[in-house]
């Protein structure tokens, strides 16, 4: 048996969030029927063909599928269960503040860890990224949460407005949360923020006062506990995120719905990010549009470094030697050596400095290329 | 002079340039039915894209046609000249091969720098002019204005002139009679020794070096054992011919022709532009005059972006030698840019020229390092070198005196820019010579000006300062000894050999500090501070910093998503390619050619 995580992808959300460059859609009733039910014959399909995978841990993510009824979600959770040899040890679904009412019932289909869509809890932050909640809803929602989960994580949004109060939002979040993940803002093209940034509506906090931002993030964070495990997340002990980490350590994950990527036997792939090509079947059960082979052993290695280095674990070398049947310290002497001011090597571990972290790309960089 | 010399015209044509010298040209041709008008454009407009343009001729092209003036049939060779101070000496060496000039003038333009320069070379070359004044279907045109100009300013008989429009076609018949009525028939004689001017040289892969000749007296022909007089080199003549425009092989050339000569030569280095080439059985006593050395004025490092491509610039560095023999370049190696070559070029728009070309036929990515002038330096022990690159200056306290060439410079302007103009090579180190007006609209001022200025923004300063009025043209004046000290950029405290330049003390520390903000701004923020600096010798003068990277693009991998961290990782590692090493500072490859960009102060 292959142990790998499994992704659902919920294409659907009630607005689009004014950063929101992932797949997402704003979608009648039909659509998102017509969608569970192509999923569903798709985690069909895809158990047969990978019949060897045994499902470690399960994420719902989207967009936002909380949108789903019970009856939806319920048939999803019901095709995994009967289609793959499941034993999970960590059902994760994502969650909007204001689309929250149903949490009560997810125990039921084996749901054990919520994602909080929060992003942040000052409300001018909020109608900036374009959210639907108030940071009261949110923190109600939170509260609600926690009396049917133990395990709740909280998404913020940092590097916004030079002037964004992270620590109350760190400090909100912190009563009812056991995970934070923190993103710097990314403004992709042709989205609504590019569109302010680009009026001037909205006045982008400079590179140094989003790294102030990232920073003051990991001392709070650590002031109430959560300590960082990943270059966007921190937790209280024993409460990472299990699916994610998969993605960290080349452990082989399957995404099912549009737009998901899959990494399975080595060889990543993804499904059509159309959401209407998707409903046509084309892909279902039979996901053979592998639009990115793996390759070379050189881009493998390049995986599995730059992704380590996220972690505050670092890579594991004799992991890496084992894998590539090579010498790590050897082969990137040059490149270790360049920047062996903002990494250590302790043990059996290479790993970046944590006042690095916010320099990572550089000093990845470094390694594989000096 | 037998007759066959008689009906013989070998003429150029001066202007400035956009005054229609290539139309005229095209004109000619049409009449004398040399070339259809559908083939002109192949065949006769300047063949190098960069020239084109430029709207500059730099390669010289000459062609042979036929007239018949009043019953009898005339052949014409046509010298066409380069058009830029650069190539002076290479126009001075096409003058010589003719016996008279056609001198174009726009109606509505007059009398400017270049042409003034290029009627001057002329005239010292003895040849005959003949005003033609062109452009006169302008609404503008003031013809008459223009022919007192000419009369005034170069003292010639302009009142018989043609008036004509090159563009239209207006009034070319006189021209072409002019040629024969003004310009007078080549002297020399056939049965002397040979005496054969090379005018231009080019390589072809299959015949060798080609010499474009003017034979001034005797005959050469194929089989004829020939001689290089300045480098007493001797060769085989293969084959002689004439430019029908294309070549084409004739029998002989003889006394008064204008044609080409192939030897089976190798190298074009040994066929220099002004030598003589003479007959090795019956030579003659004394080469033309006014052969001389061509030297290069400016100096530069070229190198690869990447590294890896420096056969590749070696590879095309020589193949453009093979066709430009003013080209030199020797290997070079930098600390900062590793290997390369120091390149040496006519001046400032050859060096341009060469650039693009390396870039464009070659498809090379370059870096090149500020143009320098070459200086002469004595150092204390006595013992003089010469200095084209500023990193080999030996250190101050081994040098007693450091001497730079100086140029002569020749500004032409309306009279309301003389102040500018003057303050400008005052402030360039200028020292006054002269001026006068050449008419109420046209003032001529002259500075011994240190060449390094030139080199540096003096045309472009020269230009906004008078709203594009002036004309320049220099030539080299001998050396001054000066204050001049070596400029040093330090990154992270190391000393980036491919940025030093040399300086005038008191130039040094606002250059200094000019180079030190550019850097500033142009290198990317690295893992660590980078004090930048700028230091005469041990002596720090202007600092700057850039700040250590705060935050890079943190893409998360959102979905098990991966591609876009994976995107942003390869536009990083191409990014980095384009950079050079420098101690542990990168720095973008633009960073070198950026300091010589300045906003005019």
């Amino acid at each position: 048996m292959t142990e790998c995580g499994l992704y659902l992808h919920i294409p659907f959300c009630e607005r689009r969030c004014t950063y929101c460059d992932f797949y997402s859609n704003v979608s009648d009733d039909e659509t998102r029927q017509a969608y569970v039910d192509m999923l569903c014959s798709e985690i069909e399909g895809t158990a047969k063909r990978f019949s060897d995978a045994e499902i470690g841990t399960i994420y719902v993510g989207g967009g936002t599928p909380s949108l789903l009824t019970m009856e939806q979600l319920d048939r999803i959770f019901s095709t995994v269960y009967k289609c793959f040899s499941v034993h999970s040890k960590e059902t994760t679904i994502e969650v909007n503040p204001n689309s929250s009412k149903n949490i009560d019932l997810y125990p039921q289909l084996g749901i054990d860890r919520i994602s909080f869509g929060v992003q942040s809890l000052q409300e001018k932050t909020l109608r900036l990224l374009g959210r639907l909640h108030t940071a009261q809803e949110a923190i109600e929602a939170l509260e609600r949460a926690t009396r049917y989960f133990q395990n709740i994580s909280g998404d913020l949004i940092i590097g916004i407005e030079k002037d964004d109060d992270i620590r109350a939002s760190v400090e909100g979040l912190a009563p009812f949360v056991t995970h934070i993940s923190g993103y710097i803002l990314t403004i992709p093209p042709k989205t609504e923020i590019a569109r302010m940034v680009k009026t001037k509506e909205l006045i982008l906090a400079t590179d140094d006062e989003s790294a102030d931002q990232y920073d003051l993030l990991y001392e709070v964070c650590k002031e109430y506990g959560f300590y960082r495990y990943e270059t966007s997340n921190f937790a209280k002990l024993g409460y990472e995120g299990k699916h994610n980490g998969s993605y960290w350590t080349l452990k082989p994950y399957l995404g099912l719905g549009a737009s998901a990527h899959s990494y399975y036997n080595g060889i990543r792939f993804f499904d059509t990010p159309d959401c209407k090509q998707y409903l046509k079947g084309i892909h279902t059960g039979n996901k053979k549009e592998k639009t990115e082979r793996s390759f070379s052993k050189d881009a493998e290695k390049t995986e599995m470094i730059m992704l380590a280095l996220r972690t505050t674990r670092g890579l594991v070398i004799s992991e890496y030697n084992k894998r590539f049947h090579a010498d790590f310290l050897r082969e990137y002497r040059r490149g270790i050596d360049a920047v062996k001011k903002y990494i250590a090597v302790r043990k059996d571990r290479l790993y970046i400095l944590p006042q690095y972290f916010s320099v990572q790309n550089t000093i990845i960089t470094s390694i594989l290329t000096d | 002079m037998n007759e066959r010399q008689k009906h013989i015209r070998n003429f150029c044509i001066v202007a400035h340039i956009d005054h229609g010298k290539s139309t005229l040209a095209d004109r000619i041709m049409e009449k004398t039915g040399q070339v259809s008008e559908r083939d002109m454009k192949e065949q006769l407009l300047d063949s190098m894209d960069i020239e084109r343009e430029r709207g500059i001729t730099i390669k010289l092209t000459p062609v042979r046609m036929f007239y018949k003036y009043k019953g009898e049939e005339y052949i014409f060779n046509l010298i066409d000249t380069p058009g830029h101070v650069d190539f002076t000496y290479e126009v001075s060496r096409s003058l010589a091969a003719c016996e008279g000039a056609i001198l174009i003038v726009d109606a509505t333009q007059g009398v400017e720098a270049q042409t003034l320069t290029n009627v001057y070379l002329a005239i010292d070359n003895d040849l005959e002019i003949l005003p033609v004044i062109n452009k006169i279907d302008l609404p503008s045109a003031e013809p008459d204005k223009v022919i007192d100009e000419i009369e005034d300013v170069i003292g010639i008989e302009a009142h018989s002139a043609p008036l004509i429009s090159a563009k239209e076609g207006i009034h070319i018949e006189q021209v072409l009679d002019g040629i024969i009525e003004r310009l007078p028939a080549p002297e020399g004689d056939e049965n002397a020794p040979l005496k054969a001017l090379i005018f231009d040289s080019l390589y072809d892969s299959y015949k060798g070096a080609i010499c474009n000749i003017r034979v001034v007296d005797g005959t050469v022909k194929t089989g004829d054992r020939i001689r290089f007089m300045s480098n007493g080199k001797e060769f085989d003549v293969t084959e002689v011919g004439v430019f029908a425009p294309q070549m084409q092989p004739v029998d002989c050339l003889r006394a008064g022709d204008v044609g080409y000569l192939c030897a089976s030569i190798k190298n074009v280095k040994d066929t220099s532009v002004g030598d003589t080439i003479t007959n090795v059985e019956n030579p003659t006593q004394a080469p033309l005059k006014g052969y001389k050395k061509v030297q290069p004025m400016v100096f530069a490092g070229v190198f690869p972006a990447d590294g890896s491509k420096y056969n590749d610039v070696r590879d095309a560095l020589e193949k453009l030698n093979l066709n430009d023999a003013s080209l030199v370049f020797e290997p070079e190696n930098s600390v900062a840019l590793g290997f390369g070559f120091r390149c040496g070029f006519l001046g400032l728009l050859h060096m341009e020229i060469i650039e693009e070309r390396l870039e464009r036929e070659f498809d090379l990515d370059l870096i090149t390092t500020a143009p320098s002038v070459s200086y002469i330096v004595t150092k204390t022990d006595g013992e003089t070198m010469i200095v084209d690159n500023p990193s080999k200056l030996p250190q101050a306290t081994e040098v007693e005196k450091i001497e730079e060439p100086i140029v002569r410079a020749h500004v032409y302007v309306p009279p309301e820019y003389v102040g500018a103009v003057m303050e400008l090579c005052q402030n360039k180190r200028g020292v006054f010579i002269d001026m006068s007006y050449l008419d109420k609209r046209r003032v001529r001022i002259e500075y011994r000006i240190p060449l390094s200025e030139i080199v540096y923004d003096f045309f472009d300063n020269l230009k906004s300062k008078t709203r594009g009025y002036a004309s320049l043209d220099y030539e080299l004046d001998g050396y001054n000894a000066d204050d001049l000290v070596k400029l040093d950029i330090l990154l992270n405290g190391d000393v980036c050999d491919a940025l030093s330049i040399i300086v005038h003390r008191e130039q040094a520390y606002a250059r200094g500090r000019a180079i030190a903000e550019k850097l500033k701004d142009v290198i990317p923020r690295q893992l660590f501070e980078i004090p930048v600096q700028a230091a005469i010798g041990n002596k720090v003068i202007a600092r700057e910093t850039v700040k250590a990277l705060r935050k890079d693009v943190l893409a998360k991998c959102y979905g098990g998503d991966i591609t876009r961290k994976k995107k942003l990782l390869e536009k990083q590692k191409e990014g980095k390619k384009r950079m050079r090493q420098i101690g542990n500072v990168q720095i973008p490859s633009e960073a070198f050619m950026s300091i010589l960009k300045f906003d005019n102060p």
